[in-house]
C-alpha cells in the first residue's frame, strides 16, 4: 500500500525519469569513447601493419624470397612480440610463427594459437588463441605474406568498456531510483501531514491547522497559505453562525409583538377607527422587519464585492457638501450643531452611492446616540495619498472594550437599546468600507466618538 | 387613464397591483412569465405602461425589456425589484427601464410612480420657467417669486421646489425626493425629507393664506394650486 502509494508519488516518478535520462546520456557518452578509442587503435594497429609490409616488401625486391625469409627469420629472432609474420608458397610455409589458414588477401581477423605450433581453429567465435588484425599481399613471383598484430587490446578495451557501462548503467538506475524514493517519500510524508490535517478540517474539525516546519520551503508555505485560508473560513463561518442566531434572535421581538397586536385587534378592538389603528401599527412592524432584512441583504451583496465593477472616481468633496447642506437642518432639527469644514476637490475612486449611504450613516449615528446640544462636527481633509472624513462628536461615545464590537450585525450598546434602529448601521459603514480597501476607524473623541474613513485619493 | 401591462409570475403580488391600479380606473393586464410578456408588450394592444418584475420564468425582465426597447418600442417601464437588489436599479435603467420599486412596497408607492411615469411629458425644447397659481420659477436665473415677492432658497430647497413643481397635481412619495432630489438609494434614518419639506413651507406656504404643498396621508406630497 504503502510502496504503491510511493510509486504513485510525483517526486519518485520524476526520479525515476532523471534516472532514465542518466542512463540514456551514459550510454550516449560510453559509445562515443568507445568508437572514437577503438577507431584511433584500429587505425594505429593498421598503419603499423602497412609500414612493415612495405618494409619486407622492400627487402623481396632487394633479395627475393630467400631475402625476405630471412628478413622474417631476423625479426621474430629479435623476439618483437607485438607483430606476427607468415610466408607461404606452393601451400607451404617458409617463414613465420603464424598457422597456414591465416593467409588470406586483404584485411582480415583471425586467432593466432597461444603458442606458436598449436592448433587452432579459423571461426571467429572461437574461443582460442589470441585476436589478430591480419593483412595478406600477394608476392610478385607466387606465394603470400602476412603481416598481423594481436588485437587484444582492443578487445580488452571493448570488454572493459562494457563493463564499465554495464555498472555504471546499473549504479544509476539505482541511485535515481533510490533517490527518487527517498524524495518521494519525504515530500510524501510532508503532503500526507497536510492531507491528514485536511481531512479532519473536512470532518468539521474547523481549529486544525497544518504543522508548518522551520524549513520555510514549499512546503511550508504552502501550510501558511493553507492556514491563513482557514482562518479566514473559520472567522467566516462563526462570523455566518452568529448571524443567523442574532437574526432569529432579533426578528423574535419585533415579530412577536407584531402577533401580539394583530390577536389584541382581532379580540378587543371595537370601532372601524381601532381596527385600521391596530393594521396600521402592524404594518408599521412588518416595515421594521423588512427594513432589517433589506439592511441584511445589501451588507451580504455589498460584502460580495460585486459593486466594484461599477467604481468610478467621483468628487468626494462634493458628497461631503451636498451631506453638510443635508443633515445641517436636520440637525438644527434636533437641536444638534453639525458643523462642516471640506477641503475642496477631493476625488477618490468607489462608489458614490454607497459612500453617500456610509457617510450618511455616520451622521445619523451622531445624531441619534448624542443628547440634544450636542455638536457634531464633518470634516474632510486630504492627509498624503489620501482623504480623511471624518464625522466627529463629544457624546457619550463607545466604551473601549465595545469598539471591536459595534461594527458587528445587531450588537448595540446598552445605552442606545432604547432609541430606534438595528443595529445595523455601522455594519453597513463597515461593509462598505472594506468594499473600498479601507477600514472604518472609531476613535475616542475624549469625549465622544470619531469615525473616520480613509481613503486613497484618485489620480 | 391608462392601458397597463402587468408582467410579474407570482400571482398574489400580480392580483395586488391589478386590484389597485383597476381601483384608480386603469386598465390591466397580467403577464405571467417572460415570454408571454414580451408577446403582449409588443403586440397592437397598445399598452402605455409596462409593470416588469425582474426576475420572470422563461425570460427574465432585464432581457424582456432589452427586447422591447429594440423594437423600437417607447412605452415606459417600471421595474420591480427584490429586496436588497443593490445593482438592480442600475442594471434596470441601463437595459432601458424608466423606474424602480423596491418589493415589497405601498401600494402608494407604485400608484405615485405610475403617475409620473404616465405623465412624463415628451421630450420638448429646454423649459426655462414653471408656474402654479402665483408660484414661480426661473431655472436659469435660480430664482422664486410667490405673488411677485421674491423667495430665497437654499440650493436643495430650489431642487426639492423644482421636482415638486415638476410633477404639480402628482403625489410625490418621500422615496420618490430622496431619490430625485438627494440621490439617496437608501432609507435615512432620520427625517430628511420632512425636514425639508417643513423649511420650504415655512418660506413658500406660511405667509400666504392658501397652501400648495399638501401633504398626502400615508404616500407623500403634492403641489397644487389650490382649489
Amino acid at each position: 500500500m504503502r510502496l504503491n502509494r510511493l510509486a504513485r508519488s510525483s517526486a519518485f516518478r520524476s526520479g525515476l525519469a532523471y534516472a532514465a535520462l542518466f542512463t540514456l546520456s551514459a550510454v550516449i557518452l560510453f559509445a562515443i569513447v568507445y568508437w572514437q578509442t577503438a577507431g584511433t587503435m584500429k587505425n594505429q594497429v593498421h598503419h603499423a601493419i602497412d609500414n612493415e609490409l612495405q618494409m619486407l616488401l622492400g627487402e623481396y625486391r632487394d633479395d627475393g624470397l630467400s631475402g625476405l625469409q630471412n628478413a622474417i627469420d631476423d625479426r621474430l629472432e629479435s623476439g618483437s612480440a607485438r607483430t606476427r609474420y607468415l610466408l607461404v608458397r606452393h601451400g607451404r610455409v617458409l617463414a613465420g610463427d603464424l598457422p597456414k589458414q591465416v593467409a588470406v588477401l586483404g584485411w582480415s581477423q583471425a586467432r593466432r594459437p597461444d603458442r606458436p605450433g598449436d592448433s587452432i581453429g579459423t571461426g571467429a567465435t572461437d574461443d582460442d588463441g589470441v585476436p589478430i588484425i591480419a593483412r595478406g599481399v600477394r608476392l610478385a613471383h607466387g606465394g603470400v605474406l602476412v603481416v598481423a598484430q594481436d588485437a587484444g587490446q582492443l578487445a580488452d578495451l571493448r570488454n572493459r568498456l562494457a563493463y564499465a557501462l554495464g555498472w555504471g548503467l546499473a549504479l544509476t538506475l539505482l541511485l535515481g531510483a533510490a533517490g527518487g524514493a527517498f524524495m518521494g517519500s519525504a515530500a510524501l510524508r510532508r503532503v500526507e501531514s497536510i492531507n491528514r490535517v485536511a481531512r479532519r478540517v473536512i470532518d468539521g474539525e474547523l481549529s486544525q491547522r497544518m504543522p508548518v516546519g522551520k524549513r520555510n520551503d514549499e512546503f511550508d508555505h504552502l501550510a501558511m497559505h493553507l492556514n491563513r485560508m482557514l482562518d479566514q473560513i473559520e472567522q467566516l463561518m462563526n462570523g455566518m453562525r452568529q448571524v443567523s442566531s442574532d437574526i432569529a434572535h432579533d426578528l423574535r421581538t419585533p415579530l412577536g409583538r407584531l402577533r401580539q397586536g394583530l390577536d389584541t385587534a382581532r379580540t378587543q378592538a371595537g370601532s372601524a377607527a381601532e381596527h385600521r389603528a391596530a393594521i396600521d401599527h402592524a404594518i408599521f412592524q412588518t416595515d421594521q422587519i423588512l427594513d432589517t432584512f433589506a439592511a441584511l441583504l445589501r451588507i451580504a451583496q455589498i460584502e460580495s464585492g460585486s459593486r466594484r465593477a461599477r467604481f468610478a472616481d467621483f468628487d468626494l468633496s462634493v458628497l461631503a457638501d451636498t451631506l453638510a447642506e443635508t443633515y445641517t437642518a436636520v440637525a438644527e432639527e434636533s437641536q444638534h450643531i453639525l458643523s462642516c469644514r471640506v477641503e475642496p476637490a477631493l476625488h477618490i475612486r468607489g462608489d458614490r452611492e454607497l459612500m453617500t449611504q456610509a457617510v450618511a450613516n455616520l451622521i445619523e449615528n451622531a445624531l441619534t446616540h448624542t443628547p440634544a446640544g450636542t455638536p457634531i462636527e464633518l470634516t474632510l481633509a486630504s492627509v498624503g495619498q489620501s482623504a480623511v472624513i471624518s464625522v466627529t462628536d463629544s457624546g457619550p461615545g463607545i466604551p473601549s472594550n465595545a469598539v471591536e464590537k459595534v461594527t458587528q450585525r445587531f450588537y448595540r450598546l446598552e445605552a442606545s437599546r432604547s432609541t430606534p434602529g438595528s443595529g445595523l448601521g455601522l455594519s453597513l459603514v463597515a461593509a462598505i468600507a472594506e468594499l473600498h480597501g479601507t477600514l472604518l476607524i472609531l476613535e475616542d473623541n475624549a469625549p465622544g466618538l470619531r469615525a473616520s474613513l480613509l481613503l486613497p485619493l484618485a489620480g | 387613464m391608462q392601458k397597463i401591462l402587468v408582467i410579474e409570475d407570482d400571482t398574489e403580488t400580480a392580483d395586488y397591483i391589478a386590484r389597485g391600479l383597476r381601483e384608480l380606473g386603469h386598465t390591466v393586464d397580467i403577464a405571467q412569465d417572460g415570454s408571454e410578456g414580451l408577446f403582449l408588450a409588443t403586440d397592437e394592444i397598445g399598452y402605455e405602461l409596462l409593470i416588469v418584475d425582474r426576475m420572470l420564468p422563461r425570460l427574465d425582465g432585464l432581457a424582456l425589456v432589452k427586447a422591447v426597447r429594440d423594437t423600437g418600442l417607447k412605452t415606459p417601464v417600471l421595474f420591480l425589484t427584490t429586496l436588497g437588489g443593490i445593482d438592480d436599479r442600475v442594471d434596470g435603467l441601463e437595459a432601458g427601464g424608466d423606474d424602480y420599486l423596491v418589493k415589497p412596497f405601498a401600494f402608494a408607492e407604485l400608484a405615485a410612480r405610475v403617475q409620473a411615469l404616465a405623465r412624463r411629458p415628451p421630450l420638448q425644447a429646454e423649459t426655462t420657467h414653471l408656474q402654479v397659481a402665483d408660484l414661480q420659477m426661473d431655472l436659469v436665473k435660480r430664482r422664486v417669486w410667490r405673488n411677485d415677492s421674491p423667495i430665497d432658497l437654499q440650493p436643495r430647497e430650489f431642487r426639492l421646489l423644482e421636482y415638486l413643481m415638476r410633477h404639480a397635481d402628482e403625489v410625490v412619495t418621500r422615496t420618490m425626493l430622496l431619490e430625485q432630489v438627494w440621490d439617496f438609494h437608501f432609507d435615512p434614518k432620520t427625517s430628511v425629507v420632512e425636514t425639508h419639506v417643513s423649511r420650504l413651507r415655512a418660506k413658500i406656504d406660511r405667509d400666504f393664506p392658501s397652501p400648495l404643498i399638501h401633504t398626502v396621508r400615508g404616500a407623500g406630497y403634492s403641489l397644487h394650486a389650490p382649489e
